[in-house]
This record gives C-alpha cells, sequence and structure tokens, in this order.
C-alpha cells in the first residue's frame, strides 16, 4: 500500500517569482517524501511519478500554457 | 493580474500498479505581470573602474589601465535595475550576452558574472563592447545595456 507522508497530508502551497526568479519547486527528495510504502520489499517500492492537472487530466510535455512552466523532467511523461 | 495560481498532483505508483495521489500542490506564480526594467545609471558610484559615458549609446566605461589578472566590479553599485513593479518585482540577475538583441549568451572568456559582480581578465588587451543583460522573472522582459571595456588602451 501507498499512502501520504509529510507534508502530502495537507493541500501543499508554494510560490514562485517576486526577487526569486525562476527555481526548483520540489526536488526529487521531497517528491518522494509525500509518500511511504508500507511493504518494503523491492518489488512493492515506488517506480514512478507522474504530475496531473486535475484527478483525470495528466500533464504531458504538449502542455503549453502555464503549466509547461513546471518542468517535469523528473516525472514520468505519458504524452 | 499580477499572481496567477497553478494547481497540480503528483500521482506515485509501483510496478503492481497500486497508486496514490498528493493532495493538491498549488503553486502561486508572481510577477508575471512585469512588462518593462529600465536600467539606470548611477552617478558619482564610486566605482573607480567605471567612468560616466554616454557616446554612441554607451551606458557607461569600464577603464582598466594596464594589463593584470582579473578585475571586478560591483554592478548593483554601478547602476540600478528598476521593473514597473519596483516595490516587490526587482531584476532577478544579470546575463552576459553577445549582442544587444540579448539573445545568446555571451561566449568570450574576458567577462563573466555571478550574482551582479562582473569579472574581467585583464591578461590581455581589449576594447570593445560588453553586453549586459538586466534580467525579470518573465523571460521576454529584460533590458540590456552596452558598455565599453578598455583593457590598457585609451
Amino acid at each position: 500500500m501507498i499512502s501520504l507522508d509529510g507534508e502530502a497530508l495537507s493541500p501543499i502551497t508554494r510560490e514562485l517569482g517576486k526577487n526569486n526568479g525562476l527555481q526548483s519547486l520540489l526536488s526529487a527528495a521531497e517528491t518522494v517524501a509525500f509518500f511511504a510504502v508500507s511493504d518494503a520489499r523491492a518489488e512493492c517500492a515506488i517506480t514512478s511519478y507522474s504530475l496531473y492537472k486535475t484527478a483525470s487530466d495528466e500533464l504531458t510535455s504538449a502542455d503549453t500554457d502555464l503549466y509547461a512552466r513546471l518542468d517535469g523532467a523528473n516525472y514520468a511523461d505519458d504524452g | 493580474m499580477a499572481e496567477q495560481d497553478i494547481v497540480f498532483y503528483i500521482l506515485s505508483s509501483n510496478d503492481a500498479g497500486v497508486t496514490a495521489v498528493t493532495p493538491s500542490i498549488t503553486v502561486t506564480l508572481s510577477c508575471i505581470d512585469v512588462t518593462t526594467i529600465t536600467t539606470t545609471y548611477t552617478t558619482g558610484n564610486g566605482v573607480s573602474l567605471v567612468l560616466d559615458y554616454t557616446n554612441d549609446g554607451y551606458f557607461y566605461k569600464i577603464f582598466i589601465e594596464e594589463l593584470g589578472t582579473t578585475s571586478t566590479v560591483d554592478l548593483s553599485a554601478v547602476a540600478t535595475y528598476v521593473t514597473d513593479r519596483p516595490d516587490d518585482c526587482l531584476s532577478t540577475g544579470i546575463d552576459v550576452v553577445s549582442d544587444d538583441t540579448g539573445t545568446a549568451p555571451y561566449a568570450g572568456a574576458v567577462f563573466s558574472e555571478v550574482d551582479l559582480t562582473l569579472t574581467i581578465d585583464t591578461s590581455a588587451a581589449f576594447y570593445g563592447p560588453l553586453y549586459m543583460k538586466a534580467l525579470t522573472y518573465v523571460d521576454t522582459v529584460f533590458a540590456v545595456d552596452k558598455v565599453l571595456v578598455t583593457i590598457c588602451g585609451d
């Protein structure tokens, strides 16, 4: 079973811009920390992370609106 | 519009098809309405290598009289970089670029810039322009200033 953990136990907010310029939003380590896997066996480990705009609408490299500003290079892209 | 939110979610999955989705992750993009940035030379800035010089479109002049190793210039002392949202959206930095279009990075070895400090290799004579691009959070909003640099010459 994969469950939510840490900061992901409630809605998350971040701010980009002002005088910070473009910056890393979520590191790989931060993303990993959002989830906990109850079974430690290797075959149960998380193998991919995907970005979604809604519950059913996955973010893909074809997105050209503001979502394109999210660098999804470390996430799975089925588009 | 000064700010805009992007909401997304992260789904994790394993090879067995087990998944979990985070709650909403909201990213607020601020300063997206910046439309201009203006650089203004600071007269009497106290930077010894910098001279007032506005001929032929030059913003100012950097004059290094003798050959050496490296020299540095504090760009924050020489000019101000102000957007049309001066209170909360300043310039995000300076890039050294190849010409006044600001589209290509500088490819030479004489100049480099980090955190508003310009470093100049003074080991060889040089006379020519240096183009510095003042950046904002919006990629298409910037200003390029042309500076005349003389190393070991007039």
